[in-house]
């Protein structure tokens, strides 16, 4: 994508990572849609594409939208915080095709390959079956030198600069444990007790740690660019949401130890600190209607404002409401592992993570095409769409979820019978049905999302005299 | 726990954490627009939330230390929106000095 | 005031980390011994010779697994090797087959298909598949199944077949009775399970 203004190399790269994530934005609902379809018809692909296999697409393209809009952002926002562009980017722009390469040859060995013998062989090359990580160890280790450039890139970048801001200061130190963590996508330890014990550091504190702090750091640089906040009070905001995450969300993991072998004393420390979550998350919300009412008037990019302020809502929905609960022990007993999980999740990285990262998107396809102002009819269409898709998925999971919970677990005893009967109560049925309708409408909007995306970006081919003409053409105003 | 009581009681928790979301939410907008509608609905919305919690209290088969935790977690939701607002007032004012 | 200064906050924010890192490292460790095999939630592979059952314990208020007499699997009595040797196999098989992206184990993995935490004490085995594959061993029926899934469509949802030898489909069966002996404190609540019987009764139980 070339653009009008000139822009850091860094950026550049951020622009071309942010329309690879919007793309795998796409695959990963024609996946889900894919999912959804065989809830209902099971015979839907089967047995060229079962459902292990369309679900793998699912949660794993889930990551890498949400990971390559990371990066994209980072790289959008960082060369101002360190004013100069960023180091490295020659190795950057490879690790770029790396992955699109890598993103492509794991897409065709699960769709064509999908499984193999039980050997080490097959975690190296076809599948490693772990949820979240299933990509083969030779992929896995792709994603690993790309995390390590872009760790480079960025500590680089400070050491050169001999500039640290506390915004960057939080990011450099987040890189860290994000890499060290994936250390966890690799080992089959045969244990699988210890097994999950070690895969829920990975995957708790990347989504509930590490992803949430750089997500609060990449919102605080937004909305110093958005709303011309001031430098120490986003600072101070920052460290205070670091502070309140880590102290419910570390010790929050013990949610995930419930279950799976380990002793009693998580039950009380998991339920406990879980429970706090919405806590902190309720302040963001008050934070949110406060720069909501302080800043509406300058606002310049209507999209980049509303999807920010979702963020907030939405995650004090998905994760806070949601989490709240199913997170008691008594009741995770029951609602565990059930539809009713998948309907927190759906809205919780909803809420915590797609809405900001759309956000920061939106910016992006303004500062690139030079656009004043951003506004008109498309992007609200996308916004409600979108919403109303994922909302309505999530509150029809949660039907089935609690039908799948009440008649299979409470009553049913969890045996193979009871799932089968809890599977064809009316209830769970009905939940199956809506949330396949709601995809559909959360699919609708991703497609005039994306097409607003790319209107906006392609206006910003025009000579930089009528980018203030453009503002006014289709649909903007 | 019953099969129905795990079922109100997960209903109730997250309509209490849904309620108190919309306090917080009304009681900042009533404030920043000095509109006391919202701070009724606001007010409205806490009550709401303190009688689910005080059937969840009556009613469910959740431990004692569960209760006591829900209780005192229901007397914090009253005071995190006051709180945080005049936190945040205070200190956009002190930044808006600096900057 | 203090409060309004950032280096407040990122001295709390430092704090809080260390000192729940600090609580996290102390209580993993403590975990680990319990949850490694042999430990005392999770017994050792060899388990798989013995009888396992899961009952409520009414001292508990919560359902345990139990371990009675011994029952060997497939007729064989592995020792300490071997059974680490299967048992290690069986989780290659699980994963190099995206088990877990259908069924869960634990209630983690995915919700298309039924929980395997203790599929092994599953009355449904004798229930239903011993009369379908012919066999008469819950063991040998779960063997003929998940060779050929396809042979043995149970309801709309079929299992696909993934190619299982019958090596490797012996080495999911003991993977799973392994699973279902260890202590996950009440979790799945109320499975009325099918114990197996240590080997004096088994012959009559199982004709």
């Amino acid at each position: 994508m070339t653009s009008v203004r000139s822009l850091y190399s860094s950026q550049k790269l951020a622009l071309r990572y942010f329309t690879l994530s919007v793309a795998l934005f796409g695959v990963m609902i024609v996946f889900g849609l894919v999912a959804a379809t065989q809830y209902i018809h099971p015979s839907f692909l089967f047995p060229a594409l079962a459902f292990n296999m369309v679900k793998t697409m699912h949660v794993d393209v889930l990551i890498l939208w949400l990971l390559t809009a990371f990066f994209g952002s980072l790289f959008w926002l960082l060369p101002s915080e360190f004013k100069r562009d960023l180091v490295g980017m020659r190795a950057a722009n490879v690790v770029f095709w790396l992955f699109c390469a890598t993103i492509a040859a794991v897409a065709l060995t699960f769709l064509f390959v999908q499984t193999g013998p039980g050997t080490d062989k097959t975690l190296w090359l076809i599948n490693q079956g772990r949820k979240y990580v299933e990509e083969p160890r030779w992929a896995a280790v792709v994603v690993a030198i790309g995390i390590a450039v872009f760790v480079y890139n960025i500590i680089g970048t400070a050491v050169a600069a001999k500039r640290v801001t506390g915004i960057t200061a939080v990011i450099i130190l987040n890189m860290i444990p994000l890499f060290g963590l994936y250390m966890i996508a690799f080992p089959a330890m045969t244990n699988m007790a210890l097994d999950q014990f070690w895969w829920w550091w990975l995957v708790h504190f990347w989504v509930e740690a590490t992803w949430e702090v750089l997500i609060g750091a990449i919102v605080a640089l937004v909305l110093m660019r958005v709303m011309n906040a001031s430098r120490s009070v986003v600072e101070t905001w920052l460290y205070i949401e670091v502070a309140l995450v880590l102290a419910t969300g570390v010790l929050g993991i013990g949610h995930h130890y419930f279950w799976m072998g380990a002793p009693k004393y998580w039950l009380g420390i998991g339920g406990f600190f879980s429970a706090l979550e919405p806590l902190p998350l309720l302040g963001m919300v008050i934070h949110a209607v406060y720069d909501a009412g302080e800043h509406k008037m300058k606002m310049t990019n209507q999209p980049a404002f509303y999807w920010t302020m979702l963020e907030a809502f939405g995650n004090f929905i998905g994760a806070g409401v949601w989490g709240f609960m199913i997170t008691l022990p008594q009741i995770n007993l029951f609602a565990h592992g059930t539809q009713w999980t998948a309907s927190h999740g759906h809205l919780a990285f909803w809420g915590a993570y797609g809405c900001g990262v759309i956000s920061v998107i939106y910016l992006a396809v303004q500062e690139a095409g030079g656009h004043e102002q951003i506004g008109g009819r498309a992007w609200k269409w996308a916004f409600g769409l979108l919403n109303t898709g994922m909302y309505g998925m999530g509150g029809s999971l949660l039907i089935a979820g609690m039908a799948q919970a009440f008649y299979e677990r409470a009553i049913g005893g969890s045996t193979f019978n009871a799932y089968v009967a809890a599977q064809q109560t009316p209830w769970f049925l009905e939940g199956i049905w809506m949330r396949w309708v709601f995809g559909l409408i959360f699919t609708a909007g991703y497609a005039v999302l994306a097409g607003n995306l790319i209107a906006i970006a392609r206006r910003s081919r025009v000579p930089v005299a009528a980018g203030t003409l453009a503002v006014e053409g289709a649909g903007t105003r | 726990m019953t099969p129905m009581g795990f079922v109100a009681d997960a209903i109730g928790l997250g309509l209490f954490a849904l309620l108190g979301g919309a306090y917080g939410l009304l009681y900042a907008v009533s404030e920043l627009r000095a509109d006391c509608r919202f701070a009724r609905l606001a007010l409205a919305s806490y009550a709401a939330q303190s009688a689910i919690l005080l059937s969840v209290l009556a009613f469910s088969a959740l431990g004692p230390i569960w209760k006591v935790f829900l209780l005192v977690s229901g007397i914090a939701y009253y005071f995190i929106p006051r709180v945080t607002l005049r936190y945040l007032k205070n200190l956009h004012a002190s930044g808006e000095i600096h900057s | 005031m203090y409060t309004r200064d950032p280096i407040f906050w990122r001295a709390g924010a430092a704090s809080s980390l260390i000192v729940m890192v600090a609580i996290l490292i102390a209580l993993t460790i403590n975990t680990i011994g319990v949850i490694s095999v042999g430990g005392a939630n999770v017994p050792p592979y060899t388990v798989i010779n013995q009888a396992i059952g899961y009952v409520d314990d009414d001292s508990q208020h919560e359902y345990v697994p139990t371990i009675s007499g011994s029952d060997p699997l497939f007729g064989h009595v592995y020792d300490e090797r071997q059974a680490t040797a299967l048992i290690h196999e069986g989780k290659l098989v699980i994963q190099s087959r995206a088990c877990l992206e259908c069924h869960s184990v634990f209630g983690t993995g995915a919700y298309f298909a039924p929980d395997l935490t203790k599929s092994w004490l599953d009355p449904v085995w004798r229930q239903m598949w011993e009369p379908m594959t012919q066999t008469h061993t819950r063991a040998d029926a779960m063997v003929a199944f998940l060779m050929h899934p396809d042979k043995y469509p149970t309801w709309t949802r079929e299992m696909p077949n993934l190619h299982l030898t019958r090596d490797e489909a012996q080495a999911v069966v003991a993977y799973l009775k392994w699973t279902s002996s260890i202590n996950t404190n009440g979790f799945p609540f109320g499975f009325q399970a099918d114990p197996d019987t240590p080997n004096g009764k088994q012959a009559a139980v199982n004709r």
